[in-house]
C-alpha cells in the first residue's frame, strides 16, 4: 500500500522534472509556480584529485568564507567557494572525523589519537603547528575507538564524543591509557578510559568526563538554544538509532563506558537489564531501523528564513540512504521529544550524508559525504535553496489526545481533513544487549477524529489511545495543497516519552 | 566417476579484502555429504566472489556476517539480480519481517537477514540449466556492490577475474599511482611495534621511521621505502600500515631518556610537532623539562641524527643507548657504559645523536 504510493509520488517528481508545468494546476501564475517545484537544487563540488578517496570526515567554513574539509587519508583542504579552488592547508592525519575552524588561519581537527590545533604561523596557507588539544583518552588500538566533533557551546568549551570498540577486532599489547578489564566483554566495549563517553574541553585546555551510555555517537551538535544532542548507532543496547538530549552526568544507554564512572566497579553486563534500564536517560527522536534510518550522522540546526520554512529545526546527517533527516522537538513534562521526518529524500541528493555545515549567506548546505566500507558515498554535494515554500509538515506537536499536525501550505479544499486520511501504528524497541531489535508490540491505533483550522494548515487528530513509551508512526494520504502542489514526505515518526 | 575435491583459493588483491573463489576438481571427498561454500562479508562484499557447480549438484552454503551491519543472500536466476534488488527495495518501510527477499520466481534460494556475528546455512541444488546465476544482499543499499556469481556448468572454464562481468569490480592497484608521495612525509596512523598513537615519517634517502605520539620516543627506523597505507585507507581503518624496507633500529629500553638520576624515567607528555621544510620537530615534556626532537637524513652515509634541544635543565640527563650502535659528539657529557651523561646547560642544551644504517 504504501509502496504503491510511494512509487506514485516518485513518479509524480520524475514527471514533474519534465513537465514543470503540470503542478501549477491551472493556476495562471505559471513563472511563480515552476519556480516552487525547484526549491531545492543539488549541485557536486568537485573533488580534488589528490584526496583519491574523497571521504569526508569534517566541514566547516572560515571567517573568510572559504569552505574547510577534512578527508580520510588525513588532508585538510580549503576551498574558495567563489574561485572553486582547493588549496592544501594540512596534511598526514589519523582518521579525522570533525573540524572547527577558529579563524582564517587556525583549524581544531578531531583526529582518532587527539584533537589537534593546526596554525599557519606564516599565513602562507598551509599549517605549520599541529598542536595537541588533548588526547585525555585512550586508545586500545581496535578500529572502531572513532572520535567525532568538536563543537563549541557559548561559553567556549569544546565537546566531542568517543565511539566505543568492536568486538571485530581486538585490543592491542600496547594501549594509550588504562586497561579496565570490567569494560571489555560485549559486542561493542570500553576497555579504556572515556570510549562510549561525550567529553567536554574546557577554554583552558582541561578535559573532562561530561556524559555516558553511547555506542557510536557519530553525530554531535547543539540546537539554536544552546542545547546539545548527540545521535547514537543501531546495534547493541540501541534497539534503533537515536538522537539523545545530552545532560552533564547522565547515562544514555549503552553498558560499556559505565565502567569509567567514578567508583563503578562491576561488569556492567552482569547487571539485570531492569536495573540498567531505571539508570538510563531516554532518547528525544527515534530513528526507526529500515524504514527510516540506518545510520544517523551530524545534527544541524536550520537558519531562521533562510533555507526554506524549516528555521530552528534540526537536520540530521543519514549515511545510508539518499537523503537527510529533519527533527522537529518540543519540551513536554521537562524533557524534549518530538518528531522526524526525511529531508530531500530522492531529489538527486546522494547516499553516505555524513557532514554538514551551512554556506556563509545560510542559503545553502554543503554535504560531505562518507562510506568507510559501509553503505555510503563519497565526495561534497551543495544544495542551494531557491526561495519559495514546499508543501510539507512542518510540526508534529503533542494535543490533549493526540497530535496537531502543522502544514506549511494550506489544504486543498476536501483535502486532510478525514480520519482515513491518517494512518496510525505504534510500536517501541527493546532495550537489551542483543543487536537491535524487531519492533514490538506493534498496534494500529484508530484515528476518532480530525479537526481543521480556518485557514487549512493546521489538523488536529483525536487517537484512540496514547500510550508513553512508543512511536507514533503516522502514514498521511497523498495529498495537495490549494496551489496544487502534492505533499512532498507522507510518512512521519514522533517518540512518545510523556503525554501531556 | 569421481567428483571434485574441492580447494579454495586465495587471490591476493591491494585491497582491504582477499576475494576467494570456490573451485573444483574431478573427486568427491565422499558420495554423501555435500561440499561447502563458506562465504564471509568483512565490509560491504562477499569474501567469496563467485563459485561453480555441476548442474543438479547439491551445495551446503554458509554465510557468517562479520560485518558490523546486516547482510543476507539471495541466489537468483541468470540476468534478474538487479530487478531482484529493484523489487526488495519496494519492501523497505514493511515489517522487518520479510528478510528484504521479494516474493518472486527469480529467487532460487536465500539465506534470510543475519546480523553481525550470525551465521547460517542452506543446502542448494543447482539448477540443471547451465547458466551464470548470481548471490546478491538485499538489504536497502547493499545490492549494486554486494554480489557474487555461481557458475553452474559441466566444464571448468570461468573467465579472469579481473575480466568476469558476473562479479563486482575488482580494486585494482596501478604500481604507478601507488603511494606516490612527496619526501619527507608524515602520516599519523596504526604502525605495527608501536602504541596506536603513533607517527610514521618518510625521508629522502629512503630512512623512514617511526615515533610514538603515546611515549614521546623515536621506536624505530628502517631503509628502503616509506609504508604502505592502501589497505589502512580501503578499510574502515583496521589494517595497520605496513613498513616498506628493513628495519635497522629499534629503540627496546624502556625509556631512553633520564634525568637527574639515572634509573629515574622522567613522565613524558606529548605536545606537538611544527613542521620545517616537510620535517616535524616533536615537542614535548620530560616532566618539566621543554624537549624538542628533530630526525633528518644522514647526508653522508645511510643513517639519520637526532637533534634534541632541552628547555632550562638544571640536572643531568642520561641517554640510555640499549644495545644500539649510536654516536654522540657532545663537549659537554661522556659515555658511562650504555649511558651517555649530559650535563646540564641551562637555559638550552643541546644532543645530537648518530645512528648509521650498518
Amino acid at each position: 500500500m504504501d509502496n504503491n504510493r510511494t512509487n506514485r509520488f516518485a513518479s509524480l517528481l520524475i514527471l514533474a522534472c519534465f513537465f514543470a508545468p503540470i503542478w501549477s494546476c491551472g493556476d495562471k501564475q505559471e513563472n511563480e509556480e515552476e519556480r516552487l517545484e525547484n526549491f531545492y537544487t543539488i549541485e557536486d563540488i568537485e573533488i580534488p584529485e589528490e584526496v583519491h578517496l574523497g571521504e569526508v570526515g569534517g566541514l566547516d567554513f572560515m571567517p573568510n568564507g572559504n569552505l574547510v574539509a577534512c578527508f580520510h587519508r588525513g588532508e585538510v583542504m580549503v576551498y574558495d567557494i567563489e574561485s572553486k579552488k582547493w588549496q592544501l592547508f594540512a596534511e598526514g592525519l589519523h582518521d579525522p572525523l570533525g573540524i572547527s575552524a577558529i579563524s582564517n588561519h587556525e583549524i581544531l581537527v578531531m583526529q582518532r589519537p587527539e584533537l589537534t590545533k593546526l596554525s599557519d604561523l606564516d599565513r602562507n596557507g598551509t599549517a605549520e603547528e599541529y598542536l595537541k588539544v588533548t588526547d585525555g583518552f585512550g586508545l586500545s588500538g581496535n578500529y572502531h575507538e572513532f572520535a567525532y566533533g568538536p563543537v563549541k557551546d557559548a561559553e567556549g568549551n569544546l565537546f566531542i564524543s568517543l565511539s566505543t570498540a568492536s568486538n571485530g577486532a581486538g585490543i592491542w599489547g600496547e594501549k594509550r591509557g588504562e586497561l579496565n578489564e570490567l569494560g571489555r566483554p560485549g559486542r561493542m566495549y570500553s576497555a579504556v578510559p572515556y570510549r562510549g563517553w561525550v567529553m567536554k574541553i574546557t577554554p583552558e585546555g582541561k578535559i573532562e568526563p561530561y556524559a555516558m551510555g553511547f555506542r557510536s555517537p557519530n553525530g554531535i551538535g547543539f540546537d539554536h538554544d544552546g542545547n546539545l544532542f548527540v545521535t547514537d548507532n543501531q546495534g547493541d543496547w540501541l534497539g534503533t538509532s537515536k538522537m539523545y538530549y545530552v545532560e552533564e552526568g547522565k547515562f544514555y544507554g549503552h553498558v560499556s563506558s559505565l565502567v569509567w564512572k567514578e567508583g563503578w566497579n562491576v561488569d556492567p553486563l552482569t547487571l539485570p537489564v531492569l536495573a540498567l534500564d531505571s539508570m538510563r536517560t531516554k532518547a528525544a527522536i527515534l530513528f526507526p531501523h529500515n524504514t527510516f534510518s540506518n545510520s544517523p550522522t551530524e545534527i544541524l540546526p536550520i537558519p531562521e528564513g533562510k533555507f526554506g520554512p524549516y528555521g530552528k529545526q534540526l537536520l540530521v546527517g543519514e549515511m545510508n540512504y539518499p537523503k537527510l533527516l529533519r527533527v522537529m522537538l518540543e519540551e513536554v513534562k521537562g524533557s524534549f521529544q518530538g518528531a522526524t521526518i526525511n529531508f530531500l529524500d530522492s531529489t538527486g541528493l546522494s547516499k553516505g550524508n555524513h557532514r554538514m555545515v551551512f554556506g556563509p549567506d545560510k542559503k545553502s548546505l554543503y554535504v560531505g559525504k562518507t562510506a568507510y566500507t559501509w553503505v555510503g558515498g563519497r565526495g561534497i554535494q551543495k544544495i542551494n535553496y531557491n526561495g519559495g515554500t514546499p508543501f510539507d509538515i512542518l510540526n508534529m506537536n503533542l494535543s490533549e489526545n493526540g497530535f496537531k499536525l502543522t502544514y506549511t501550505r494550506p489544504l486543498a479544499p476536501e483535502m486532510g481533513d478525514q480520519p482515513e486520511d491518517y494512518e496510525f501504528v505504534r510500536y517501541y524497541y527493546e532495550y537489551h544487549r542483543d543487536y537491535g531489535s524487531p519492533k514490538m508490540d506493534l498496534q494500529p491505533v484508530k484515528v476518532k477524529s480530525v479537526k481543521i483550522n480556518d485557514e487549512r494548515t493546521e489538523v488536529f487528530l483525536e487517537l484512540e489511545e496514547m500510550v508513553p513509551g512508543y512511536i507514533y508512526d503516522l502514514k498521511v494520504n497523498s495529498m495537495k495543497c490549494e496551489k496544487g502542489l502534492e505533499l512532498m514526505n507522507r510518512r512521519i515518526y514522533y517518540t512518545l516519552n510523556n503525554i501531556l | 566417476m569421481y567428483r571434485s575435491f574441492f580447494i579454495l583459493l586465495f587471490l591476493v588483491f591491494s585491497f582491504s579484502f582477499t576475494p576467494l573463489e570456490g573451485n573444483s576438481q574431478n573427486s568427491p571427498p565422499t558420495e554423501t555429504a555435500p561440499r561447502e561454500i563458506f562465504i564471509t562479508s568483512p565490509g560491504l562484499l562477499y569474501d567469496v566472489v563467485r563459485f561453480k557447480v555441476k548442474p543438479g549438484e547439491v551445495v551446503k552454503i554458509t554465510l557468517e556476517n562479520t560485518d558490523e551491519m546486516s547482510h543476507n543472500l539471495l541466489i537468483t536466476e541468470p540476468g534478474t539480480r538487479e530487478e531482484v534488488v529493484s523489487l526488495a527495495a519496494k519492501l523497505i518501510g514493511q515489517q522487518d519481517s520479510n528478510d528484504f527477499v521479494p516474493k518472486t520466481e527469480m529467487v532460487l534460494n536465500y539465506i534470510p537477514i543475519l546480523k553481525p556475528g550470525e551465521k547460517k546455512s542452506i543446502m542448494f541444488q543447482a539448477p540443471e540449466e547451465e547458466g551464470v546465476y548470481s548471490y546478491v544482499c538485499t538489504f536497502p543499499g547493499h545490492g549494486s556492490i554486494m554480489y557474487g556469481a555461481i557458475y553452474v556448468t559441466e566444464n571448468d572454464e570461468m573467465p579472469d577475474l579481473e575480466d568476469d562481468p558476473n562479479i563486482p569490480p575488482q580494486d585494482k592497484q596501478n604500481p604507478d599511482e601507488h603511494m606516490a608521495v612527496k619526501l619527507p612525509a608524515i602520516y599519523r596512523t596504526f604502525m605495527p611495534d608501536s602504541g596506536p598513537a603513533s607517527i610514521a615519517v618518510g625521508m629522502p634517502g629512503d630512512i623512514s621511521y617511526c615515533w610514538d605520539a603515546g611515549q614521546c620516543r623515536l621506536r624505530y627506523a628502517w631503509q628502503g621505502g616509506f609504508v604502505d597505507l592502501e589497505k589502512n585507507w580501503a578499510g574502515n581503518g583496521n589494517d595497520k600500515a605496513e613498513v616498506v624496507g628493513t628495519v635497522f633500529f629499534r629503540d627496546e629500553t624502556e625509556f631512553p631518556i633520564r634525568i637527574g638520576a639515572k634509573n629515574y624515567i622522567p613522565k613524558p607528555e606529548y605536545k606537538g610537532y611544527r613542521m620545517e621544510n616537510r620535517y616535524p620537530s616533536f615537542q614535548y615534556l620530560l616532566d618539566e623539562i621543554k624537549v624538542t626532537e628533530k630526525i633528518t637524513p644522514l647526508t653522508e652515509t645511510s643513517g639519520f641524527k637526532r637533534e634534541f634541544v632541552f628547555e632550562h635543565l638544571y640536572k643531568p640527563l642520561w641517554f640510555f643507548k640499549g644495545d644500539n650502535q649510536v654516536e654522540i659528539n657532545s663537549s659537554r657529557g661522556k659515555w658511562e657504559g650504555k649511558y651517555f651523561k649530559l650535563n646540564p646547560g641551562g637555559e638550552e642544551t643541546r644532543l645530537i645523536i648518530t645512528v648509521k644504517n650498518g
